[in-house]
This record gives C-alpha cells, structure tokens and sequence, in this order.
C-alpha cells in the first residue's frame, strides 16, 4: 500500500471504487437483462451479473466462491498495472493500479482487460462445477443455448485473465514472483497452474536468447534465499520454551503470549552480548592478567557483596576499573583499550538496529489511521483471537465479548454528546491528573537527587572506612528508586480510574506515557548526577557509576520479584479462598512490558561501566520466566483484559 | 501427495515452500500431523483427504468457534468435506504469521460468509454474532440487542447503503484494526 504524506495509507479498493459516489440502485438488481433467461437468474449469476455490469471494483467480488477459486474478491489480481513493475515497489504491481472493472458478460468480453477482479483459473473450476449437478438446479427451466454462452463467455474472460497475470509475472524478478504468487488468495492447485505456467514460458523465452550474466545472478540469488531460509529453519529448531508458549498462547491469547515472547528475546539478546563481552575483553583480560587482582589487604569477600556490588568485586573484572589500560604483546598484540571500546560500541549500534528494524516492521504491519470509530462493534468481532485453543478460555471469551458488546451498544445509545459544561469537566480533571503525576514524577526524582548527593557525602566523609555498615547505605539510593517505580505507578492507575476516557486506547496510552515519564525521568537524573557530581570527586568514578547501576540492577529484580509474588499470588489466593467474588487479577500486560523496558535499559547504560552486567540479567530474566509463567488456573475465576490492548508483535512501540 | 506417507520429497517440500508462507519445519510438522489424521487405508491413496470430522479433533481446531467454516472454506472437494495436504497447507499459510493483511482479510471474509453468497448480509452477521457470543439460550443475545448491533455494524462498514457488506468493505474495516493480524493465527 502506498502511503500519503500524512501517514495514512492508501487502500486502492476502497478509494478506487465508484461504490464512494453512492450507488443509489437498488441492491442485487441484475444490471443486465439476460435474454436468454427464462427465470430470475440464479443468486450466483444476479450477483456476478450485478457485479459485472456495473462500473465499481469491489461489486466484483460478490463474486460466488466455488471452485474454491477465491472468488470475485481478487484485488490481488484485479488491476493490470500500466508501467513496468520496478524493484523499489513494495507490492506486486497489481495491487497498486486502480479498478476500473467493467465486465460484460454478454456483448464486450473483451474489455476485462481493464482489471476485472475475477481470478484467472477460474475457468477450470467454473466449467468443473457447471457440468455438475448444481447447474441442473440452478438452471431449473433454462434452455442449453443461454448455458453455454454464458458458460463460454466467462471461460473467455477468464482464460484472457490468466493470459495477463502469467505476462505480469514474466515481467518480475524471481523474487517478486515468489512473493506474488504466495499472496494470491487462490488455492493451492492454482497457484500451482500459475507457476507452472510462468515457468514454462519463462523457459521458452530463455531459449531464445540465452544471458549467461542473468543465468548466474538467479542461481546467485536462489542460493542466498536458500541460505536465509536454511538459517530461519535452524533457528526455528533451536527455540527456546517452545511448549510453553503454545500452552501460554493456548489459554490466554496472543497478548499475553506477545509479553513471554519479548521477555525470550531480550533474554537471548542478553545472551549474545554476555558471550561478546566475554570473549572479547574478559577473557584476554585474565589471560593476561597472571597475577592476582591487586586488592588490599583487608578487603575479602563477604556476601553483601552480592547486594551492593562493591567491597571485593570492585577490584574484579567485574567493573572497568580493573582493566589495564597497555596493551598485551604476548602472542598477539592485543590492544585492551580499543577492545574495550569497540566491542561495547559495536553491541550498542547492533541493538539499536535491531530495536529500530522491528519496531519499523511492525509498524508497517500494524499501522492505523487513527483511533478506530469509537472502538465499535465490528473491530470486537473481528479480532476473535483464533489462537487461543483452551475450551474454558474460549467460553470465558465469549462471555466477555458478549459483555462487551452490550455495553458499546449501552455506550452508543446514551453518550451520544456531552454538554460542553461536562467536556470542560472532564478537561479539568486530564489536566489535574497529568499535572499531579508529572510533579509527582518531577518530585520523586529531586528527591532521588538529594538522596545521592546525601549518601555521596556520608561516603566521602569516611572515605578509607568500608564497614559493612558503610557498605548498607550505599543500598538505600537504589531501594528508594525501586520502591518509588512500584508505588508510583498505582497512584497513576487510581487517577486512571477517576478519569473519564474517550475510549480504552487512548487511557492505557495515557498511563503508559506517565510511567515512561517517571521512569525517565529518575534514570535521567541519576545520570545527571553521576557524571557531573561522581565524575569529578572520584578517579575511579566509572568503577563507581558501574557499582551504582550493579545495584540499581539487583534492586530491580528484587522489587520485580516481590510485586510479582503481592500483586499476582497473593491476590490470587485472596481472590480463590478468602473473597472469592474479587477474582484473579488480570495480567496486565502493558506494566510488565514497561517494567521488562526498564530493565533492559538500565543493563544498556551500565554495560560500558560494567561489563560482565548481561549476566546479571541473564539470571533475572530466566528467574522472572517462570514466576511470571500463569500456571494453568481455574478459568472461572480468570478475567482475560478487557482492555484494547494493542496486541503488537513488538512491544517495545509501547 | 508423489511420496510415501512419511516422507516428503525434497522437490515437493521446496515447491511448498514457495507457494504457501510456510517455513520448513513448519511444512514438516504438518505432514507428519496430517498422516495422523488419516485412516490406515487412506494412507496409501495417492492424495488422500482428511475427513472434516478427523480435522476437527486437531487441539488448534477443536474449540474454535468457526471450525466448520474453516474446514468447509479451506477445502476443495465437491462436497467441501474434508481437505488434502495441499489444502491443510494452505489453511495453515493462511494463519501463519508471515500471511499478508490481505489473504487474512479474504479468507476472514470467506468464514463469515455463512451462506457463501459473496457478501455478509444480516442473516451473516447474526450468525457471526451467535458463534462468538455463545450457542445456549442464556448467553446469546436478544433479539432487540441482535438488531441493534447489526444495525451498528452495518452502519460502521457498510459505505455504499446496500445492506450488506461486500469484500473491500469488510477489508477497509479490517485495516483500520491493529490488532487482527496478530489474532488471526493458528500454528501448529
């Protein structure tokens, strides 16, 4: 589709049909009087008659659907295009011209060749069941002469059809080809004939002037699709918790499964930097590194290190402080800086092409003009989640939807238009509400600041003296900005709730931007803080930055832990066996992307001061799987989201 | 299927590939799922068909609301009763993830005509609306509240006044929902 300059796109069947110009006939009317007829013609032929007569692209595909032919309802094949297919066009060309379907059944046959809508191989299947019994009882009384020129005069304009689309596939590369074929919505055995068909001619033109350069090329090109597709199959192999996610899919939908599929990416792109960052600076690091880390006397290692990241570790590998700034001239001349620098580099531009690569695919998948009408009626029906295979989570669905449905309909009826005094109150209350979660937000990170800066001087102040008490307080700067990310974010949904939306898109977006506001917001301080205030007290500071952050990590990962084990299981045991009319609380999906977000980004800004950090991650994201895995409860009590939640292929849109 | 029951042929697995939106493994896995459905005398019939009431024990299919539909838009016979492989191929391709928006959209299309005229007229739409809402008498809707959403419906998507919904109708509303693509799976 192609796309205007204001981002919507461009659907050549709705825009290009005359159906806009309100087509004020009556429906159904045969547009054309068969003479032949001696009976009102039979609803496939009124519809194709009607179809063909008039001068509108999509009455075309009233098309009937038999012979399993796909029908009328081809856009795909619909338009001949009037320029030479060019790679730079996303779709085949036939789905980019306007329709401009006028095909006569009885008197110019020959004119489909302005794109009727009618598939090619129709003909096969068409004759097939028009020698069959259906023809005897469609056509009770008609006589054999109107049969077979009506029979006649479709297989014509079929065969011309097919004549045209085989030409257009002649014209594209293999590539384009295949891609084209594979979207044709016909069945298998015709896509089949089609390919066949291009194929034989594409031979027969081959021998006529043989291009030894076009030759190689094709082979060059079949082998690199051969290779991409053997790497996807090998990959598809390998997949990680493949029978959970079916299971997870299976009795909670696609939403919930889209949740447990990021949370394995972001686990394995955890993985693939732990290797590189290993293998590229770690491990030269201790070969070369013969004698032990130099640390003073009395520091050995005691479990807080484990919290707070500092004491022993703090003289490991662990953090950029313990990276020797010369080069090795052992075997190789292995330059540590630059590995450093590089590796880390390299890791950052991989991940944000690959962040950019998905969200630009599934943005291209996923785009809409702009809210849907009032989130009607329609778009509940037809986003049946056709994944979800549970019986008791299909009937929960059902009942949902049917809730649903009478209460848009409850909806429509009553709130047709706010007096304007209401629409300035429900203003008010927007405004009241973002002001008090941006101040809050604004709050919480002054507060963040103060605290460091407090913590920093209490740190400075008996700088040689690292007791274990000493070593606790660094915990506090990282426990407050944990405890604030989780408690903040309830106030948010309580404002959530006395504000009165348009519509569910636009609220769970308001709340998402909040939380992404408060959470920038504290990471953007605590940067500012670092490199302005620790950067130039310290020499060391970037081993500091990285223990900070270590911390930052760890705390996380508890808080994840503990609002998982409060917010899901307890409520969950509250809602079976104390007061059971509460139920289980639904997975929300939206926080927990956010929360995953969170803390990726903080292992992305601390990799540079702390290398081996992906480990860490490692371990909490493989921890956070299975706490987070639903076990398969009791789907009475389970309450899918009611909410419209964007079930996007990548969350990180979000 | 040109192979034993068991096994499929290189260049018959790379044509599937090209054809359908399928990947390899995928294709395996369907082949072998296939043969399972299969009666003992069916197998060594050289393109054997599925009866409906085999496919409709399959887990992915056996709840789903529109599983009649399915089988019946998906196959190829007379009679529409029962698929082939070619066919389970392309009923999978269709819900795969990699489809287009635009062969979900038909085939979307294709389901919900109920009475394969070509068009989701009232009649449709009420039995669309009672297949996702509940067959038993308490879960379905009134007759009042079954009008009314009709209506609704028919006044959201129905541009040209004709009663019905016609294909590039039902796929313009289509595309302005986010959310079809990623429901509109079934994977094996």
């Amino acid at each position: 589709m192609s796309h205007y300059s204001d981002g919507s796109f461009y659907n050549p069947a709705y825009h290009d049909s005359e159906t806009l110009e309100l087509d004020r006939r009556p429906p159904f009317k045969p547009r054309h009087s068969n003479p032949y007829a001696q009976d009102p013609p039979p609803p496939w032929q009124a519809a194709r008659a009607s179809a063909v007569s008039t001068v509108t692209g999509p009455r075309a595909d009233a098309g009937p659907w038999e012979g399993g032919a796909g029908g009328g309802g081809l856009r795909a094949l619909g338009a001949l295009p009037l320029g030479p297919p060019s790679s730079q066009h996303q779709d085949p060309p036939w789905q980019r011209q306007p329709h401009h379907s006028s095909v006569h059944v009885e008197g110019s046959l020959h004119q489909a060749a302005a794109a009727s809508r009618v598939p090619a191989t129709f003909s096969a299947n068409m004759t097939m069941r028009l020698r069959g019994m259906r023809r005897m009882s469609m056509f009770p009384n008609g006589d054999p002469s109107h049969l077979s020129i009506t029979e006649g005069a479709i297989r014509n304009e079929l065969e011309y059809e097919e004549r045209n689309l085989v030409k257009e596939l002649l014209a594209c590369s293999t590539k384009e080809r295949v891609e084209a074929i594979r979207k044709l919505p016909m069945t298998y055995r015709e896509k089949k004939h089609i390919r066949n068909r291009v194929l034989a001619s594409k031979s027969s033109k081959k021998s006529r002037h043989l291009s030894c350069l076009a030759d190689c090329s094709e082979s060059l090109s079949l082998s690199f699709r051969r290779c991409v597709a053997g790497v996807a199959a090998a990959r598809q192999a390998l997949d990680l918790w493949q029978g959970t996610m079916k299971e997870v899919g299976g009795s909670f939908g696609s939403s919930v499964l889209s949740y447990f599929l990021f949370l394995k990416s972001l686990l394995l792109l955890n993985v693939f930097s732990f290797v590189i960052n290993f293998s590229f600076i770690t491990v030269p690091m201790l070969a070369y590194d013969h004698v032990p880390p130099n640390v003073p006397p009395n520091v050995t290692f005691r479990g807080l290190e484990l919290l707070t990241g500092a004491g022993y570790f703090r003289y490991t590998v662990l953090y950029y402080g313990a990276y020797t700034a010369d080069s090795f001239t052992g075997l190789l001349h292995y330059n540590i800086q630059l590995a450093y620098f590089f590796t880390i580099a390299a890791y950052m531009v991989l991940c944000g092409a690959a962040v950019l690569y998905s969200m630009a695919s599934s943005f291209k998948m996923n785009y809409v003009l702009s809210d849907p009408v009032g989130g009607g009626s329609w778009q509940l029906l037809c986003t049946w989640d056709f994944s979800v295979t549970n019986e008791k989570a299909v009937r929960q669905r059902k009942n949902n939807l049917r809730v649903q449905l009478q209460e848009s309909m409850s909806e429509r009826s009553q709130g047709a238009g706010l007096t304007p005094a209401e629409k300035l109150r429900h203003f008010g209350i927007h405004l009241g509400a973002w002001f008090v979660s941006t101040s809050m937000a604004v709050g919480c990170g002054n507060a963040i600041y103060y605290l460091s800066q407090y913590e920093q001087q209490r740190a400075t102040n008996a700088a040689a003296d690292w007791s274990l008490a000493r070593e606790a307080e660094t915990l506090l700067v990282p426990f407050v900005v944990s405890l604030v990310n989780l408690v903040v974010p309830l106030f948010y949904s309580l404002f959530n709730k006395f504000e009165l939306y348009s519509s569910q898109r636009r609220q769970i977006y308001a709340l998402i931007i909040r939380n992404v506001i408060l959470k920038m917001s504290i990471l953007g301080i605590l940067c500012y803080f670092w490199v302005h205030e620790v950067a130039l007290k310290f020499l060391c500071w970037e081993s500091m930055v990285g223990q900070a952050l270590y911390r930052l990590v760890v705390f996380d990962f508890f808080f994840m832990m503990l609002g998982s084990f409060f917010g899901e299981f307890l409520s969950k045991v509250i809602g079976t066996r104390w007061i059971p009319g509460l139920g289980v609380p639904e997975f929300d999906v939206a926080r927990n992307v956010l929360d995953l977000i969170y803390a990726q980004t903080l292992a992305w800004i601390g990799i540079y001061f702390s290398p081996l950090l992906p480990v860490l991650q490692i371990f909490k994201f493989l921890v956070l799987f299975y706490l987070k895995k639903p076990r398969p409860v009791d789907h009475r009590l389970l309450r899918p989201s009611n909410k419209f939640l964007r079930v996007s292929k990548n969350p990180s849109l979000e | 299927m040109g192979a034993t029951a068991s096994h499929l042929g290189k260049d018959l697995l790379s044509e599937y590939q090209e054809l359908t939106f399928l990947t390899k493994q995928e294709i395996l896995l369907a082949h072998k799922r296939f043969t399972e459905l299969l009666s003992r005398e069916d197998k060594n019939l050289p393109d054997p068909r599925a009866p409906t009431e085999a496919i409709l024990t399959l887990p992915e299919l056996k709840s789903n609301p529109f599983r009649e539909r399915i089988v019946r838009v998906f196959s190829t016979s007379e009679s529409r009763d029962g698929l082939t492989f070619e066919d389970f191929l392309d009923l999978l391709s269709a819900f795969s993830d990699s489809a287009t928006l635009e062969i979900k959209s038909h085939y979307a299309f294709r389901i919900f005509d109920f009475d394969d005229d070509g068009t989701l007229d009232e009649h449709d739409l009420e039995k669309l609306v009672n297949c996702l809402t509940g067959e038993t008498g308490d879960t379905r809707l009134t007759p009042d509240e079954m009008k009314q959403l009709i209506s609704n419906i028919l006044e959201e998507s129905d541009i040209d006044k004709d009663g019905t919904v016609n294909l590039s109708e039902f796929q313009h509303v289509i595309s302005r929902s986010p959310d079809f693509v990623s429901s509109f799976k079934i994977v094996l």
